[in-house]
């Protein structure tokens, strides 16, 4: 255990907890947004930026979110230089994306002037800031079907040669953990569409409710599959479960 | 099951189908009367047969097996299957391996929805009308009523391995 100090608070960690868990156990709000808690930490947004004094005096800024506590620190979360440099990122990712409403509200927050009205092409509608949260959700479900393509300005998340992925299972969490909603996945009744790819809707065998894609419950781990292979909708499988008990009841079968 | 101090017992002969547990389950997560996100539903049949339905916090989750986050977790001590919503992804593999459809997920919030009975004071056990929800201590007799009602279940859905 470590102690360390977090914008005059005490506070007892665990060695290699990083400096946003600790901040954040003690509810100070670091603003975070390629961080998330389910997923390995990558510091890509450098949102999550704080200023840390080490044993030594020394004050660097650093990644909150990759700075594993190892020794006696001092963070500061909220100092002018951790302010100015936030500000600074979010200038750079509002430039990249102007019509986030994520970045505009950061933007606000930090007191970033919005871009130039010139430098703002009206056609751009670019949310992702490349913080790589889908491609490690992707990477953590199993499936890898997305990665970071191209470098520099041309970089972006893609499937392997812009092409229908075949190992995506149309999940959508790619799309559900983007912060800044970049990712689209359109469904209609029957059909999903996500990364270019369409899947068909698996039809509840009871009530015909279109519910997931055929991937997706071929990924259900075979022992908790019903042994009779029926493909039931969750509503439908919850109501097959209450019939069940039903029956044992004395009641009739119905519809 | 046995390592839980407190059981939630359903004793579905006693349900009068009023549907009370789904509207204190969403006022006590949610703060609003919706039965649709509650935790808990009353699947009603004809002869004044109702079934409420909520989590079951198996001995062995597909749930849990499904989620690659952590998200889910199924407690040693108290034998609940918890939530932690910020590691959730939203890849929604949990609904799709239970076999019991007890568990839902919120697209708004982007949180999924199971039963946590509330904590250790479960809002639909307090407000039964009919004690066909209970609360009780897991001695022998409680679990003996559990496994009861699991008896019911698995000679209905046999076809469900569990």
């Amino acid at each position: 255990m470590v102690e360390v100090t977090i914008d005059g608070q005490k506070i007892e960690v665990e060695k290699g907890t990083t400096a946003l868990e600790a901040a954040r156990s003690l509810g100070i709000e670091i603003p975070t947004l390629c961080y998330h808690e389910g997923l390995p930490p990558d510091g890509n947004c450098r949102l999550c930026q704080v200023e840390v004094t080490d044993a030594r005096g020394r004050t660097n800024l650093v990644i909150s979110c990759m700075y594993p506590i190892k020794g006696p620190v001092e963070i500061r979360t909220d100092t002018e230089r951790v302010r100015d440099a936030r500000a600074f990122v979010v200038k750079l990712l509002l430039a990249r994306s102007p019509h986030s409403p994520v970045l505009q509200h950061l933007a606000e927050e930090y007191g970033v002037e919005p871009l130039d009205a010139r430098f703002v092409p009206e056609d751009e509608t670019d949310l992702c800031i490349r913080c790589g949260r889908c491609v490690r959700a992707c990477a953590t479900l199993g499936n890898n079907c997305i990665e970071f393509v191209w470098r520099g300005w041309e970089k972006e998340v893609n499937t392997p040669f812009k092409e229908p992925s075949n190992s995506c299972i149309g999940c959508g969490a790619c799309a559900q953990v983007c912060p800044t909603g970049a990712i689209r996945v359109t469904e209609d009744e029957t059909t999903r569409t996500i990364w270019d790819r369409t899947f068909d809707l698996v039809a509840c065998e009871r009530c015909g409710v279109r519910f997931a894609t055929p991937e997706q419950l071929k990924v259900v781990s075979p022992e908790f599959k019903p042994v009779d292979g029926r493909v039931l909708c969750p509503r439908c499988r919850k109501l097959e479960e209450a019939r069940a008990v039903a029956s044992g009841l004395g009641a009739q079968e119905e519809n | 099951m046995e390592k839980t101090e407190n059981l939630l017992l359903i004793t579905p002969e006693r349900c009068i189908g009023c549907g009370t547990c789904e509207l204190a389950c969403s006022i006590g997560h949610v703060g609003e009367f919706k039965p649709t996100v509650a935790n808990i539903s009353v699947l009603r049949f004809e002869a004044g047969v109702n079934v409420p339905m909520a989590c079951l916090q198996c001995d062995k989750p597909a749930c849990v097996a499904a989620c690659q986050t952590g998200a889910l977790e199924k407690d040693p001590k108290t034998g609940l299957v918890g939530i932690n919503g910020a590691k959730c992804i939203g890849c929604r593999m949990c609904m799709m391996a239970c076999p019991f459809g007890n568990i839902t997920y919120n697209a708004a919030a982007k949180q999924p929805l199971k039963c946590d009975q509330c904590g250790g004071s479960p809002m639909c056990a307090e407000f039964c009308p009919a004690n066909a929800i209970e609360y009780l201590p897991a001695d022998t007799a409680t679990v003996q009523r559990k496994k009861a009602f699991a008896a019911k279940l698995a000679s209905g859905i046999s076809e469900v391995n569990v």
